[in-house]
Formats: C-alpha cells, sequence, structure tokens
C-alpha cells in the first residue's frame, strides 16, 4: 500500500519536563502520532542529528515498523535536515513536524489531508498549543514582523467573527506542523539551506505562494508544541537580510492578516 | 533508474537557488521602480517650489523697490504732511 503521509521530524533526542513530568520529546511526539493517525498509511522519518544518544535510536525504531531513523551528522541546519528527511520519504505528502509536539486526538492528520488535498493549496498548518494552552501558531503574518497571528492568546481565541476558528488562507504556517505535497515540496526545491535556523518556513511559504499556491491554517487539527514560550529566537541579521532580498514587497503586501491583529 | 538522495538533494539546492535569484530580481525591479516613482514626484515637488521661488523673488523686488522710492520723497513733503495731520485734529477739538 504506498504511503500516504511520511513524517519527517528533525531531533537530536532532547529532554525536557512537560506536566510535571520528564520526556525525551521525540519519543512521546513519535508516541502521539502513531497512537493518533492509525487509519492513515504513514511513515515516520527521524532525522537524528549527530548529538541523539543511539539508545534513543533504538527506542525509537521499536515503536513500529513504520518508524526509520536517517543519520545526519553535519553541522546544524534545521533546512538540512527538513530536505535529507524528505528525500528519503516515499509518502505523496510530507509532514514536517518539531519533535516537541505532541498530538492527543484522533482525526488532526485527516483534516490536515482534507485541506491539502485542495486544488491549488500547497501546505496546510495546524493550530498549536503551548503547555498551558495558549496559542503558539495559528498562521503566520508577514505584514510588520514576521510572526505569529494571536500569539500567546487563549487557545479557543475565535478572533472577530470567529475567524481563528475557521478553516482559512494564511500568508504562511510553521514548519514546525506542516504539510504540503511531496510533488510541491520538489518543484519549489525543499526548503533552503541558506537559512539554517530562523525563517526557512517563511521562505518556504513564500516561494509557494511565489509559485502560485495557497497556504492553509487547519484550526480543527490542533496539536501541543512544547516550544518555551520565552524562547529567545537568535535572529542573525543575515537571515532579515536575506528574506528581505527574497521577499520584502510581498510579505508586507500580506493580505491574510485580519485586521483585528 | 531513480534518483538518488544525493542526486534529488542536489537538484533541490539548484532549484531553491533559481528561485532565490529571480525572488531577488524581482524585489530588486520592485525597489526600482519605487526609486523611479520617488525621482518623479521629488522633480515634480523642486518645480514647484523653484515656482514658488521665482514668485517670491519678483514680489521681493517689487517690495525693495518700493522701500526705495519712498527713502527718496523729499523731506519737505514729508513735513508738510505732518502739519496738514496736526491742523486737522486741532480744527476737530476746537467744533
Amino acid at each position: 500500500m504506498p504511503v500516504e503521509v511520511s513524517v519527517v521530524i528533525p531531533s537530536i533526542g532532547t529532554s525536557g519536563e512537560v506536566r510535571g513530568q520528564r520526556r525525551v520529546f521525540v519519543v512521546e511526539a513519535v508516541r502521539s502520532v502513531l497512537a493518533t493517525t492509525s487509519s492513515i498509511t504513514r511513515e515516520i522519518v527521524i532525522v537524528a542529528g549527530r548529538d541523539m544518544p543511539p539508545a534513543i535510536a533504538d527506542e525509537l525504531c521499536a515503536l513500529d515498523p513504520c518508524v526509520r531513523c536517517v543519520r545526519y551528522d553535519a553541522e546544524f541546519n534545521f533546512s538540512a535536515t527538513v530536505n535529507l528527511g524528505a528525500a528519503h520519504a516515499t509518502g505523496t505528502h510530507l509532514l514536517l513536524l518539531n519533535d516537541d509536539t505532541e498530538a492527543t486526538t484522533d482525526g488532526w492528520l485527516q483534516l490536515m489531508l482534507d485541506a491539502v488535498n485542495v486544488p491549488g493549496i500547497g501546505a496546510v498548518g495546524a493550530r498549536l498549543l503551548f503547555e498551558d494552552g495558549t496559542l503558539q501558531h495559528a498562521g503566520h503574518t508577514y505584514r510588520t514582523l514576521l510572526g505569529h497571528v494571536a500569539f500567546g492568546l487563549p487557545g479557543d481565541t475565535p478572533g472577530r467573527d470567529g475567524l481563528l476558528l475557521q478553516r482559512r488562507s494564511v500568508a504562511g504556517v510553521t514548519a514546525a506542523c506542516m504539510l504540503t505535497p511531496a510533488a510541491v515540496y520538489d518543484e519549489v526545491g525543499g526548503f533552503t539551506t541558506l537559512l539554517p535556523g530562523n525563517y526557512n518556513d517563511v521562505d518556504y511559504c513564500m516561494k509557494l505562494r511565489h509559485a502560485g499556491y495557497d497556504i492553509v491554517y487547519e484550526p480543527a487539527a490542533v496539536l501541543y508544541h512544547f516550544e518555551s514560550k520565552s524562547r529567545i529566537t537568535g535572529i542573525k541579521p543575515f537571515e532579515v537580510e536575506l528574506i528581505q532580498r527574497r521577499w520584502l514587497s510581498k510579505s508586507l503586501a500580506d493580505p491574510f492578516t485580519p485586521a483585528f491583529i | 533508474m531513480s534518483e538518488g538522495v544525493d542526486e534529488k538533494l542536489a537538484r533541490w539546492a539548484q532549484r531553491d537557488a533559481a528561485i532565490g535569484l529571480d525572488a531577488e530580481l524581482n524585489e530588486t525591479r520592485v525597489a526600482l521602480t519605487a526609486r523611479d516613482d520617488e525621482i518623479v514626484d521629488l522633480r515634480a515637488r523642486n518645480e514647484r517650489l523653484a515656482q514658488n521661488v521665482s514668485q517670491l523673488m519678483t514680489e521681493r523686488d517689487a517690495l525693495a523697490r518700493q522701500i526705495d522710492a519712498l527713502k527718496a520723497q523729499p523731506r519737505w513733503q514729508q513735513i508738510s504732511r505732518r502739519v496738514v495731520s496736526a491742523g486737522v485734529r486741532i480744527s476737530r477739538k476746537g467744533s
């Protein structure tokens, strides 16, 4: 049976505390995906950075036959790790997923598939919540600063006219959880390795829009993203310069940021 | 023959570079057009300002000529004008 979704998760096996319990993020992320997507033919490709302990890689591969690890031994470059996983993937769709995420309800991946299988859609993002239930991601906004719509508001914030609770076109979505057709990924050359840390997802979404695709936010697909709310992104001048050199006028013309932001 | 991982990554890198170059070209064209528009706007404003300066220079010259003319009036004309004015004031008080 052909693989419908390849879940690509870059990781170095980082541990942290969630709901008072210590966990290896990637292990719990994979467990949660396996537990909530059994109705879909999928494979999980872990791109294991050189710092990942072999025991964690072994544990991951033992979780399910559909899980496999690909080694990435070069310097950190998020885009390169995602590209490596995508190059090894066999599915018709790629789900790019951060290792510090957790899916808790069935149906989220099918909702994302339904959204991305509409002609002309290049990528779909999910509603991502911090551990405390507030919004980490409800679509990108590029109108002024490059950032997240409604960041830090309560997770069920409806927005004006319930806009944040509707499937809607957005300027872009985060690579922390992004579903994109493999053929589209191939068409635009994947993620740019010129942006190893920040804005690679912004660049990917701009490439999609440049190629004529729309990007959609699906709020009914909900996952947790345990990124720290106070995370310092460490954006570097060259990252800002590159993204502006490529997309400044198009990003300022973001037509999708709601007026209430 | 199916494409290997390294070949695929190399092809993606080339494709990304081509898209990036095209995007930068577009952005540079947008910036160039913005500069052209700004130059046209500034030239129009510059022309209006030059017209304003020209008008003010004409008015200024007229005012300067008026000052010169006033300064050139004979002294007795100024005195007689004062005498006449004083006479008018006295006759008003008397009536």
